[in-house]
């Protein structure tokens, strides 16, 4: 968003660096999934859908970035947007992310990814 | 001693009723969810004002709520129903057997990507290499960490090769724009 307001000029970007780099996502408790799997089917259901508006109307829906983020409409209509997937991200994305984060430190072991997501709720 | 019985009997008649109608309620309860106020979440702010849950039959609240550990406890409690978690953070969670799962990744970063590396425009830095011993502002999170460590690394440079100034928030644009252009930092993670 720096670059909108001709104040700097990108040297490099995240996808340089990282190419498809991932995120962030969205996490339920455990005990909410088991409690409630149809309402998260349904929240999920919304938000790939969402995913799909973005692409068709992509012009009406960066108008709602002001309200939330703060951002001048001139930056929320350039802003790079994410690219979007059906939810799910390759797992050598994740894994390849993981082992960066081992090697810097961040992180002191492996963990399996299967630990930490569960796409079972997503619409096939 | 009829007419007693008869007002103990409407009694619990509506207790139970109250209880039952207060218990549909809560299925009915508004989901709670915490966005990160940043463009990342734009597919949210899409599905709660393009009513897109309401026509899946569910009522969406979003919720400002900052860091990772207060977002996982927020959960934990039951204050919030789900939340924004970056990957470092999901791993950690699960390193720490914490219960939560990721059900969905809110996108990546692609070729018109344009979050990364800025500098000045009128900087005299034009390559990675130029990076040596300049002041790299970054938001200290995992993900910036990441990003610096694999851009200095393709120029076979590491963190010991520039002075990391950390603290920046990733969308406090304005701060950004004045801290480059009051030259106070060569580089903005952002």
């Amino acid at each position: 968003m720096l670059e909108e307001h001709g104040a700097s000029r990108l040297l490099t970007s995240f996808n340089d660096a990282i190419p498809g780099y991932v995120f962030s996502g969205l996490f339920f408790t455990e005990k909410y999934l088991k409690k409630n799997p149809e309402k998260v089917r349904a929240f999920l259901r919304g938000l790939i859908k969402a995913f799909a508006y973005i692409q068709a109307n992509e012009t009406e829906a960066r108008k709602w970035l002001p309200k939330y983020t703060g951002v001048e409409m001139t930056v929320a209509m350039k802003s790079a947007l994410r690219e979007y997937s059906d939810g799910r991200e390759p797992e050598e994305s994740l894994y390849r992310q993981q082992a960066i984060m081992m090697k810097i430190g961040y992180l002191k072991e492996k963990v399996p990814i299967e630990k930490i997501i569960d796409y079972n709720f997503l619409p096939e | 001693m009829k007419i007693q019985r008869f007002k103990e009997y409407l009694f619990w008649v509506v207790l139970i009723a109250l209880i039952f109608s207060s218990g549909m309620s809560i299925a009915e309860e508004t989901m709670k969810i915490t966005y990160s106020r940043g463009i990342d979440d734009l597919p949210l702010y899409v599905a709660l004002e393009e009513g897109l849950w309401e026509k899946e039959g569910i009522k969406v609240e979003l919720v400002r709520l900052v860091g990772e550990h207060n977002i996982i406890a927020a959960a934990l409690h039951g204050d919030i129903d789900a939340g924004h978690l970056d990957l470092g953070g999901a791993f950690h969670a699960g390193l720490q057997n914490i219960p939560v799962k990721v059900v969905a990744w809110l996108g990546h970063a692609h070729k018109g990507t344009r979050c990364g590396l800025h500098v000045d425009q009128k900087s005299n830095i034009k390559s990675i290499a130029d990076l040596k011993g300049k002041r790299i502002a970054e938001s200290g999170t995992i993900t910036t960490a990441m990003i610096l460590s694999e851009t200095l690394k393709s120029a076979g440079m590491d963190k010991d090769d520039i002075k990391a100034i950390k603290g920046i928030k990733l969308d406090d644009s304005m701060k950004h724009e004045a801290a480059l252009r009051s030259k106070g930092v060569d580089v903005i993670v952002a």
